[in-house]
């Protein structure tokens, strides 16, 4: 089989990502190991072909979306490669980057690996394994991202509240360069001396340059990430491609808890959410009872966002089993906590029923879901916003091409949320547009969506997209907290680091890839396309 | 209106694997959750019982752990709840489970209805329900769909047959048995949660129920698992690789030879 | 007592549908033929509701003979009605085992009838044997979710009673020169507390018992889009489209579409299973000629059933497929 194959019609479903941004590409690859990864990237190389990798295909900011030349699909890059303890006693994980992470979590759920293959050490580590007792914490909604994907642009999701996001989970990682060359890097083991770098080559050889002169946003960011002393291997997680294709990752894997349960309460305004979720986040209201436990995830359902699920309920029988829900509802927030002891619930259930009065709510308005099965219910909840909103921009797009879906994924601090909240919900009440908000509101990056009909719409979404990203970064926020600029995205990223960062990132870029190969059109504005644009 | 639903405790999967560094059997990780048939069972219950009044009460057997799965019963509805734990109650088949459950609702008092769970997942037999109406000497119901009307006498249920649906009508006192398509379960509020973890659970053994220890468990089964297997799945293999394209092309190629699809397109 | 039929035989329900007595009767008369040979007894069919012309059919199948009972009311499927016929002729005739066939109404009358002669049932069972040294029957049937087989027996109780789904074995070829005897009881003629309001008969695309082609989703299907490119497939092949118990569970497929072991089992002479699994639970309700597999995950446990294997993605499967089947009219 060919390994560089020319783009042809069977191959138009690699063309898009989730988020229905249309590519275009004359070739397209699905290495399936390093040895042939390698050969892509130096078949781009030899040629002056540009290339852009692509995992699980699910990512909402168009990243994955080739902008010409070869798509690098790393689908059938999808084996678990080998197993390690480390002397804390800790599990890491290596896996190829195409593996997904419904397929990682079936694994580790039960036990269930191919170890043909393995080396004897990792069978050895293997051996010991529980089903079900270590689990991989981030939680993109979407289980079939890929995990060099989430790796790329440092998903986070739901959990991440308690657990971080991708880049909190991995250790190691191998990258391929824009020449071929590959970088084996460790955390801990290989790092920056103040901002100086010696990036280690397997040949042998070292890429020696300075790192970038400011720091990235102190908080949750899927971008770059820029620190004094920092690990290599946070140089690769977040930069979506653009500095190399990640080859193999190492996860490290956490003890799963025994017990996971949560609630949806429904409550009359969005005021009354927000009280509920700053005291669900230790900051109580006066009047309103401390709540002492930490919570894994905290979502947010606008009012826009349920009626439009409900709605959609009415046409899709896949949403048959939705959960009807309370009469007279508005908004929604739903909280997960992950435990070890099923005793423990009850009492902190007796404290959430007093913070959920004293926020405004009924502790009778509620759901509980106090096992897997239950949660499966809630979490199903949760996936079929962003699955509602699949279908409708799928169809809107059959209207206007040019339309894809304009999630937003912005976060701040929880001194500005409120703030930015309220922004959003102005600016999106003074426009006609079709408009929802959910998401991480326990992070502080809800994802207001603007469900364009037009192509007017479309260009106004991204004008309230922009002005958002100022305001944002007038905060000391990040314009994108998970999903990453891709290419939707990427005037944003402009507006955040401003025209001197960027050069400095594209600087960085250049030692590299000089030639400006890897992801085309991702996060980046060139000088030369800023002076165009 | 006095209604009585039968629920059992059962593993959250069924999935079992063969250990890759060991090759032995793996249970997963299993969570005991309420049968999820019966949770259909449960909804009808208290949908029944908000809109015909009464009462509902939960019966399950199984080992003392199941009285959570009671409390939670009684969360989404449930009045009341009944276990049946008893170590002369282990390793029961059909037969010995529904003479249990059968001298338990004879003591609880027969109710004008009894629902259960098509089936529980763990055993996918379908058999207690039936086994339960005979032992009670009521009729029953299986596989129902819906149940359109419902008052102290008279049930009308549509079901579930080989042909398509039969919509039939039953003087009470019954026991149905419901598909998944009858609703969809609630979750419980918090208030309910809270409730049920307040409310006793009713425990009744073998002495309670003046059951022979000859007739319950292992002892009172009428079968015996006598050996058990792995299945042999293997078969001759013919792989197709290449492109989408080209995998079609090559199917067709090999289905049409063996007479399976009589297309004429390209292959 | 009738001296025609002796005690410890092997009985069959032969249960009626709208069209006649049900293939199922047929399949199992073939397997209780090969038992009856073990256990040195004759077949009896036994037939509610029937009338003496339909006893050839089978005795061709391989009934020694026939226990009809005239009463055209029987023909309605009622439990109670059923238990107590059954339960008086067993009494009467001492059969050593009783088969039925697993269908919605044989599951429902089958355990009701085994409580009231308090004897054991297996369920759903998949093989039948007899052991050559207890002379019991040993029935096996797919247990603990699926992955492990239980072979099951009924040391004491009698009949020992089993469930065989529909379509598990296959029919025997009729032998035209086989006859039987037919015994006539008559009906105990009790009422009934279950009144039958009416019937709603699915339509014939939802029949996929009786396809000859499946095309079946599973999971790893891709989309609700790819439900409808596989349904197309199915119509173009001359099939039905069938799923897994997943896809019926989230609502994407009707029940009646279900293959597996709590859904429909199914022989079609070809299965193409798309984005299935291929977990126990599924393929025990599939007794396909040629199974093909089509799915991304090479460690799918469907490809050590399939004949074929096709490591694809769903979608770009079945567009490939119907570009060039459809090409082809």
């Amino acid at each position: 089989m060919q390994l560089i194959r020319k783009m042809t019609g069977e191959y138009a479903g690699y063309l898009f990502d989730e988020s229905r941004t249309m590519g275009q590409a004359d070739w397209i690859a699905f290495p399936t190991c390093e040895a042939e990864l390698v050969e892509a990237v130096r078949w781009c190389a030899r040629n002056g072909v540009s290339l852009t990798a692509q995992g699980g295909m699910t990512g909402l900011a168009g990243g994955a979306s080739p902008a010409g030349g070869l798509a690098l699909n790393l689908s059938r890059m999808n084996r678990i490669l080998g197993l390690r303890r480390d002397g804390a006693g800790a599990y890491h994980l290596r896996v190829q980057p195409g593996l997904l992470l419904t397929q990682l979590r079936r694994a580790l759920a039960a036990k269930s690996f191919d170890i043909a293959g393995w080396d004897e050490a990792s069978i050895e580590a293997l051996r010991p394994l529980k089903p079900g007792e270590m689990f991989f914490p981030p939680d993109p909604t979407e289980p079939t991202a890929s995990l060099g994907g989430m790796a790329a642009c440092n998903a986070c999701g739901a959990r991440s509240v308690l657990y971080g996001c991708t880049r909190a989970h991995i250790s190691a990682l191998r990258a391929v360069l824009a020449d071929g060359r590959v970088t084996s890097l460790a955390r801990g083991r290989d790092k920056a001396q103040g901002r100086h770098v010696l990036l280690p080559l397997e040949d042998g050889g070292v890429l020696s340059f300075d790192l970038p002169s400011f720091d990235t946003p102190p908080i949750k960011d899927a971008g770059y990430f820029i620190r004094e002393n920092m690990d290599l291997v946070d140089l690769f997680i977040g930069s979506q491609g653009t500095l190399g294709i990640i080859s193999e990752l190492e996860l490290t894997l956490m003890p799963a808890p025994k017990h996971l349960w949560g609630l949806t309460a429904f409550f009359p305004d969005d005021e009354n959410a927000l009280a509920y979720v700053r005291a669900i986040k230790g900051h109580p209201d006066p009047g309103t009872p401390a709540f002492p436990h930490r919570a894994a995830s905290i979502e947010f359902f606008n009012r826009n966002a349920l009626d439009m699920v409900v709605r959609q309920k009415e046409i899709t029988p896949a949403f048959h089993r939705l959960l009807p829900l309370p009469d007279g509802y508005n908004c929604a927030v739903y909280v997960e906590f992950n435990g070890d002891d099923p005793a423990d619930m009850p009492p902190m259930l007796r404290e959430l029923a007093g913070v959920i009065t004293a926020s405004g709510g009924d502790p009778d308005r509620t759901w509980v879901a106090r096992d897997q099965l239950e949660l499966e219910q809630l979490l199903f909840f949760r996936h079929s916003v962003p699955e509602t909103i699949d279908l409708i921009i799928e169809e809107n797009k059959k209207k206007e091409p040019c339309i894809t879906i304009l999630s937003t994924d912005m976060a701040v601090d929880d001194g500005h949320f409120d703030e930015l909240f309220h922004i959003y919900k102005r600016d999106l009440a003074a426009t006609s547009l079709q408009w929802i908000i959910f998401g991480h509101i326990g992070e502080n990056h809800v994802h207001p969506n603007i469900l364009a009909r037009t192509r007017e719409e479309y260009e106004q979404g991204h004008a309230i997209f922009e002005k958002w990203a100022r305001d944002v970064h007038r905060m000391g926020g990040s314009i994108s907290a998970e999903h990453g600029a891709g290419k939707i995205k990427k005037k944003l990223a402009l507006i955040m680091y401003g025209p001197e960062r960027m050069r400095e990132l594209v600087s960085l870029k250049r030692v590299f890839d000089p030639r400006l190969l890897l992801g085309p059109g991702n996060v980046l504005t060139i000088d030369s396309e800023e002076a165009g644009a | 209106m006095k209604i009585l639903v039968c629920v059992k405790q059962v593993p959250a999967s069924n999935e079992t694997r063969l250990d890759p560094v060991t090759h032995t059997i793996i249970r997963e990780g299993a969570e005991a959750v309420l049968n999820p048939f019966d949770a259909f069972a449960v909804e009808e219950a208290v949908r029944i019982k908000s809109r015909c009044g009464g009462s509902v009460t939960a019966i399950s057997m199984g080992i003392p752990a199941a009285a959570a799965m009671l409390r939670r019963v009684i969360a989404v509805g449930a009045d009341e709840a009944i276990l049946l734990t008893d170590r002369a109650f282990a390793g029961a088949d059909t037969l010995a489970t529904a003479r249990t459950l059968a001298r338990a609702v004879e003591k609880a008092g027969l109710p004008d209805l009894i629902l259960c769970g098509r089936m529980a997942t763990d055993g996918d037999t379908a058999q207690v329900g039936p086994m339960l109406a005979e032992n009670l000497g009521i009729p029953h119901v299986s596989d129902v769909a819906a149940i359109e009307s419902v008052d102290d006498s008279v049930l009308v249920a549509r079901r579930l047959t080989d042909d398509g649906y039969a919509r039939v009508r039953v003087r009470l006192p019954a026991l149905v048995t419901v598909l998944r398509e009858i609703n969809v379960p609630r979750l419980p509020s918090v208030s309910g949660v809270l409730r049920g973890e307040a409310c006793g659970v009713t425990v009744w053994d073998r002495a309670a129920l003046g059951l022979d220890p000859a007739e319950t468990g292992l002892k009172g089964s009428a079968t015996r698992v006598v050996r058990t297997m792995r299945p042999d799945l293997s078969v001759q293999t013919v792989a197709i690789g290449g492109r989408p394209g080209e995998q079609a092309a090559r199917l067709i190629e090999c289905l049409r030879a063996r007479k399976l699809i009589e297309t004429e397109g390209r292959a | 007592m009738n001296g025609l039929i002796q005690p410890g035989g092997l009985w069959v329900y032969c249960e009626q549908g709208p069209d006649g007595i049900r293939p199922v009767v047929f399949e199992l008369l073939g397997q209780a033929t090969r038992l009856a040979a073990a256990m040195k007894c004759a077949v009896t069919g036994v037939l509610l509701g029937g009338t003496g012309s339909q006893a050839s059919d089978l005795a061709q199948a391989g009934a020694d003979t026939v226990l009809c009972v005239e009463d055209a009311s029987l023909v309605a499927a009622d439990e109670l009605r059923h238990t107590g016929e059954l339960a008086a002729l067993v009494q009467q005739y001492r059969p050593a085992a009783l088969l039925l066939g697993a269908t919605a109404f044989g599951r429902s009358l089958a355990p009701r009838l085994a409580a009231r002669l308090g004897t054991g049932l297996t369920a759903d069972c998949t093989q039948l044997d007899i052991d050559p040294e207890t002379g019991l029957l040993l029935q096996t049937r797919p247990a603990f979710g699926g992955n492990l087989m239980a072979t099951i027996v009924c040391p004491n109780g009698r009949p020992q009673m089993a469930t065989v789904r529909p379509r598990v074995f296959t029919a025997p070829r009729r032998d035209p020169s086989r006859a039987c005897r037919i015994v006539t009881e008559r009906s105990a003629a009790t009422g009934s507390p279950i009144e039958l309001l009416g019937r709603v008969t699915l339509g014939a695309e939802a029949a996929i018992g009786d396809a000859d082609v499946l095309v079946a989703v599973g999971q790893g299907i891709g989309s609700a889009e790819n439900i409808a490119l596989a349904e197309r497939l199915a119509k173009k092949l001359g099939g039905a489209l069938a799923a897994s118990r997943p896809m019926v569970d989230s609502g994407l497929v009707p029940y009646v579409r279900q293959v597996g072991q709590t859904g429909k089992t199914v022989s079609p002479r070809l299965y193409i299973a798309l984005g299935i699994s291929g977990a126990i639970q599924h393929m025990a309700g599939v007794a396909a000629q040629t199974i093909v597999a089509v799915n991304t995950d090479p460690d799918a446990p469907i490809f050590q059933y399939a004949h074929y294997a096709v490591r694809c993605d769903c979608g770009a499967f079945l567009r490939e497929m119907l570009d060039r089947i459809e090409e082809g009219e």
